[in-house]
């Protein structure tokens, strides 16, 4: 029965006719046993009275204009753009590039739930693309609800691209398999077993990509979208051949129907998981209070050695308006302090405005806590207090937030009291001072150019006016060279990141001129120090610190 | 007697629309009343009944409804006329008619030529 009606493309005409007909057969089938036949006889009468089972199928088929089954035809489409949308995600209006593998898990789930009944492999395909389904969106809400420099983010990513292309495999030899049994053995689709050896260099693309955390049309991995284009290719085309010979006749299909109930029930409990998931961690990021507290300054036991570091700050000519933000452990590092230079949005070198003031104190002696291991008997501290007032406007993830990380790389050598340690995010809520507290401190294993970076997560409370950042490190600034180029430099480096725009604020010290130079080489700034030169980043904002005998009152070498 | 296939082709359609325009059957049904109706003429098997019936019902000239049989009690698809299709039957009938006589005429014609 199935086969005569197999010609027909509307499936609910195909049950309709499938019924009427099966109807028949069983009055025939009653009417025979009626007259005297047993059984087998009945059956067989009832059958032979159907007729030639070959010219009632063509003139179903004919009747109801025959063309490729639909459900054949559409599955496959689901299968081509489900890959396509899940491989690649283009922002062509905001957050539409995110939301592209969720739609293409969606097709591609419901090809499976039509194919997987059909052989093994696609039965393995359904199986691995369920655990991709669970790896990337574990992924998909850490990178939500936290940040993507998370390491468990990555490792559920990079298990979700390696689940993604096994599956592309399983799924190629299984349709490769249901091609060859559809046209005959040997002679169906066989292009599609040749798409697993591109499959396992984009294999390869997608775990790099993943790892990143990017998408994958950013400029950074331009030549790993491009393989993984190239690599697709092939299963496409050999997909689109599939679908051309799996459209001509209806596989045979042990189940009436593609979907069964309970099928159709678990392939809606996927797409709603699919759906929920994601958009439950937006939520939940969204609505995360930020957290925060009351700021307020006196927080050392030592009131009246505060109170002679603010006025010596005061003379020195730190702003009141800083002063005031300021908790007295912090401005007890200046105390000390000789000089203080002001740089005022320091030019980038793409130009852009940084909203930031850089207060540059030339200490005398040590910082407050001795570390006498760290001195050298040529070093000079200087503590960089660095005010950012002004921040984009533009969510981080669902909520106000600043990725800082700080770099370690070498070339950004610090020393031990080069850390920055002072972060201080204000804002004004009510008439109060309020200040955010750091979400987590994490390692940012991503930015491979700059090194291992380390940073935090914050978040402005909703609502607020008069957002400022601060932030201080010490320096010792050395100047014996005595190997490298690292060595001539001691510097500090912050970035802020909105959105994956990166304002580093590098802050450079120079012994010598003649020794290392920040340079502005064709349009680009460099550090040359000898016969080395040394590129640094396109956003990188300098501030250029002459160490001179005015300001320590004495020689330098 | 057989009556050749080719011969019976082209009347299918009128019989069934006329057993349908007497009551409302389904396939096996009308099948059977054919059958009955023509003395075992003409022996219609689904695989000649059903395509027709399709047709017709594209052509808007049958409906169909799913209904239990009173007398099994077993879910049945029946056919009915429409309206469109009694026209198409009176057309059909008055061609069969017209066929009929000018076939008895040629065929009385060699009649009466021979003898």
């Amino acid at each position: 029965m199935q086969y005569i009606c197999a010609g027909i493309r509307s499936h609910r005409k195909r049950a309709e006719i499938h019924d009427e007909l099966l109807g028949h057969l069983e009055d025939n089938y009653e009417r025979a046993l009626a007259t005297g036949h047993n059984a087998l006889e009945a059956e067989n009468e009832a059958i032979t009275n159907m007729g030639d089972r070959e010219v009632l199928r063509g003139k179903f088929a004919l009747l109801y204009k025959f063309s490729p089954p639909e459900y054949m035809r559409s599955t496959v489409n689901c299968l081509i753009f489900g890959l396509l949308f899940v491989c690649f995600r283009v922002d062509v209006i905001p957050l539409f590039g995110k939301f592209m593998p969720i739609i293409g898990q969606i097709l591609l789930l419901c090809a499976l739930f039509r194919l997987y009944r059909f052989n093994k492999p696609l039965k393995a395909a359904a199986g691995i693309f369920t655990a991709y389904l669970l790896c990337h969106n574990a992924a998909w809400f850490i990178t939500v609800y936290d940040m993507p420099q998370n390491l468990w983010r990555g490792c559920f990513a990079v298990a979700a691209a390696v689940f993604f292309n096994v599956f592309c495999c399983a799924l190629y030899i299984g349709i490769q398999a249901l091609c060859d049994k559809q046209s005959g053995f040997g002679t169906g689709n066989s292009f599609l077993s040749f798409c697993i050896l591109p499959q396992l260099w984009v294999a390869y693309c997608t775990v790099v990509i993943s790892w990143n955390s990017e998408p994958l049309l950013s400029a950074e991995y331009a030549d790993c979208n491009m393989l993984i284009l190239l690599g697709l290719i092939f299963p496409v085309i050999g997909l689109w051949r599939a679908k051309r010979i799996l459209s001509r006749a209806e596989p045979e299909f042990p189940l009436e129907r593609p979907l069964e109930k309970p099928g159709r029930t678990g392939l809606a409990i996927c797409i709603a998981l699919c759906l929920l998931l994601p958009l439950g961690s937006m939520v939940a990021a969204a609505t995360r209070a930020p957290q925060t507290e009351i700021h307020t300054v006196a927080d050392t036991d030592t009131t009246a050695d505060a109170d002679a570091a603010r006025t010596h700050l005061r003379a020195l000519g730190l702003p009141e308006t800083v002063l005031r933000d300021l908790p007295d452990s912090e401005v007890l590092h200046y105390r000390t302090a000789q000089y203080m230079d002001i740089q005022e949005n320091p030019q980038s070198s793409n130009g852009r405005e940084t909203g930031c003031t850089a207060y540059i104190f030339y200490l005398n002696g040590l910082p407050i806590e001795d570390n006498p291991e760290a001195v050298s008997p040529n070093g000079r501290y200087v503590r960089v207090l660095t005010v950012f007032s002004e921040f984009d406007d533009r969510a981080v993830h669902f909520r106000d937030g600043i990725y800082l990380p700080y770099s370690e790389e070498p070339w950004f050598r610090f020393s031990a009291l080069a850390d920055t340690d002072f972060f201080l995010l204000l804002s004004e809520k009510d008439g109060q001072t309020v200040s955010a507290k750091a979400f987590s401190r994490w390692s940012d294993l991503h930015d491979g150019a700059q090194g291992l970076m380390t940073g935090y997560d914050f978040a402005f409370p909703h609502g607020v006016e008069n957002r400022r950042m601060y932030l201080a490190s010490t320096v010792l600034v050395n100047d014996n060279i005595e190997s490298g180029f690292s060595s001539a430099f001691h510097s500090v480096s912050w970035s802020m990141r909105y959105y994956r725009q990166v304002l580093p604020l590098n802050i450079a010290y120079r012994c010598n001129n003649e020794r290392a130079n920040a340079a502005l080489i064709d349009n680009q700034y460099s550090l040359v120090y000898g016969n080395h030169v040394k590129e640094v980043d396109e956003q990188v904002i300098w501030f250029m610190i002459d160490i001179t005998s005015e300001k320590f009152g004495e020689e330098t070498k | 007697m057989r009556i050749h296939k080719e011969l019976a082709k082209g009347s299918t359609g009128l019989l069934v629309l006329s057993v349908l325009s007497r009551q409302e059957l389904y396939g096996y049904q009308i099948i059977k009343t054919v059958e009955l109706m023509s003395e075992s003429v003409f022996q219609m098997n689904e695989g000649t009944l059903y395509p027709i019936l399709h047709a017709l019902e594209k052509e808007e000239l049958l409906t169909s409804y799913w209904a239990d049989n009173p007398d099994t009690g077993k879910r049945r698809k029946y056919y009915k006329i429409t309206k469109k299709g009694l026209r198409e039957l009176e057309m059909q009938k008055e061609e069969w008619e017209t066929y009929q006589k000018a076939v008895n005429r040629v065929i009385g014609g060699v009649q009466n030529a021979v003898g």
